[in-house]
């Protein structure tokens, strides 16, 4: 289990099918925990077009082959159609791979696991805030 | 009976509870000492269940407050305590009244990373509210009280301070005064203020909205809110524990 912050963002789902994703993640982590961090709980970029999403999570339900199949469901087609391109982002310091998953040359969603899932929930966290310093006009409002 | 029922509660949860009974001596008409160990729910003292919060996010516990109590962390990401409740917003006086914190930011590097961070909030709308924050400014704290559109509103150069420090804001139509204190002393007083219009629909411990905007980094404890401005010597003496 991984006690984390991970994010993803549209980048062509239609709504129905972001709608669908979101359900999806929104129903990851716990049913119940004594601690309010660990159950599933989010936040939504000003444009809705990116949550980023923190619980204790079973690790596999994060994996890239779970997303493809997540993707593949919506769409209603072989997971191994969609391809993936995966890079390591620093938002804080830490390592944070970002995925995007692409079917027939369109982009269809990026994912964020902050710090990994190895990180400590504090390195997470770390780089879960250091990404939302570095985008915050589309994450806050204005002053 | 609400008053009965918060110092009951406040003695039957076992060792003494001196600065709750202080903060309970004051009359406030909300307060969430906001020491539980587990669970979604903030207690009231002064009105449970009508007026208990609903916490998203925080990790309960995480750290002894001022007085000893447990208090919660909250990320600077997603966490907050939604205190707002119908109950509440019909005994909230935005022209008469006092709202007060113990706050602690995370680490050093919160007061100058430029990102606003919300202490508590009460709002109705843009013209008609009032809150404290972590400024966008290196080592201040910002306060706002807007009335009818009319906004008494600074930034308080306080930290970089590592410790617990309590901010308490006062508002009083009838005094023509906002006046924010730090750590019982007054910082900042300003007057002409406009008219209060409507009633809050947001009331927050540690975000702006519930998006969250704003989330504080680093713990809160005794949030509390009075339907009257406390005098001066009140406010100094809730800043001690």
């Amino acid at each position: 289990m991984w006690h984390g912050y991970f994010g993803i963002e549209n980048l062509a789902l239609n709504a129905t099918q972001r709608a669908t994703l979101v359900a999806e993640l929104r129903a990851l982590g716990p049913a119940s925990d004594p601690q309010p961090a660990r159950l599933n709980h989010w936040r939504v970029r000003l444009d809705g077009e990116a949550v980023i999403f923190e619980a204790l999570f079973n690790e596999n339900s994060l994996t890239v082959d779970a997303f493809k199949n997540r993707l593949a469901s919506i769409f209603g087609v072989d997971p191994g159609t969609i391809t993936t391109d995966a890079t390591t982002h620093h938002f804080a310091g830490g390592d944070t791979p970002v995925v995007v998953f692409s079917r027939g040359g369109t982009d269809y969603l990026r994912l964020a696991l902050f710090g990994g899932v190895s990180s400590s929930w504090e390195n997470s966290g770390d780089e879960c805030r250091g990404y939302l310093k570095l985008y915050q006009d589309a994450w806050e409002l204005a002053e | 009976m609400g008053m009965l029922h918060g110092t009951m509660r406040a003695l039957l949860g076992g060792a003494k509870k001196s600065y709750i009974d202080k903060v309970l001596g004051t009359d406030p008409f909300a307060y969430w000492p906001q020491n539980e160990k587990s669970g979604l729910t903030a207690i009231d003292l002064i009105n449970s269940p009508a007026q208990d919060g609903t916490y998203t996010g925080v990790t309960l516990n995480a750290l002894p407050g001022p007085d000893g109590q447990p208090t919660p962390f909250f990320d600077g990401a997603n966490d907050f305590n939604n205190v707002f409740s119908a109950t509440l917003q019909g005994a909230l006086n935005g022209s008469e009244g006092t709202l007060q914190v113990w706050s602690k930011v995370a680490n050093a590097g919160v007061w100058t990373d430029g990102t606003l961070r919300r202490a508590l909030t009460v709002s109705v709308d843009a013209n008609n509210e009032i809150f404290v924050e972590r400024s966008s400014v290196d080592n201040a704290l910002r306060y706002r009280y807007e009335a009818g559109g009319v906004a008494e509103t600074g930034d308080v150069a306080f930290g970089p301070v590592s410790d617990w420090f309590s901010i308490a804001l006062t508002w009083s139509i009838m005094a023509d005064t906002v006046a924010l204190y730090l750590n019982g002393v007054p910082v900042a007083v300003k007057g002409a203020l406009g008219a209060w219009a409507g009633a809050p629909v947001t009331v927050l411990v540690g975000a702006r909205t519930v998006a969250p905007s704003r989330p504080w980094h680093g713990n809160l404890a005794h949030p509390a809110l009075w339907t009257r401005p406390l005098a001066p010597a009140e406010i100094a003496d809730l800043a001690v524990v």
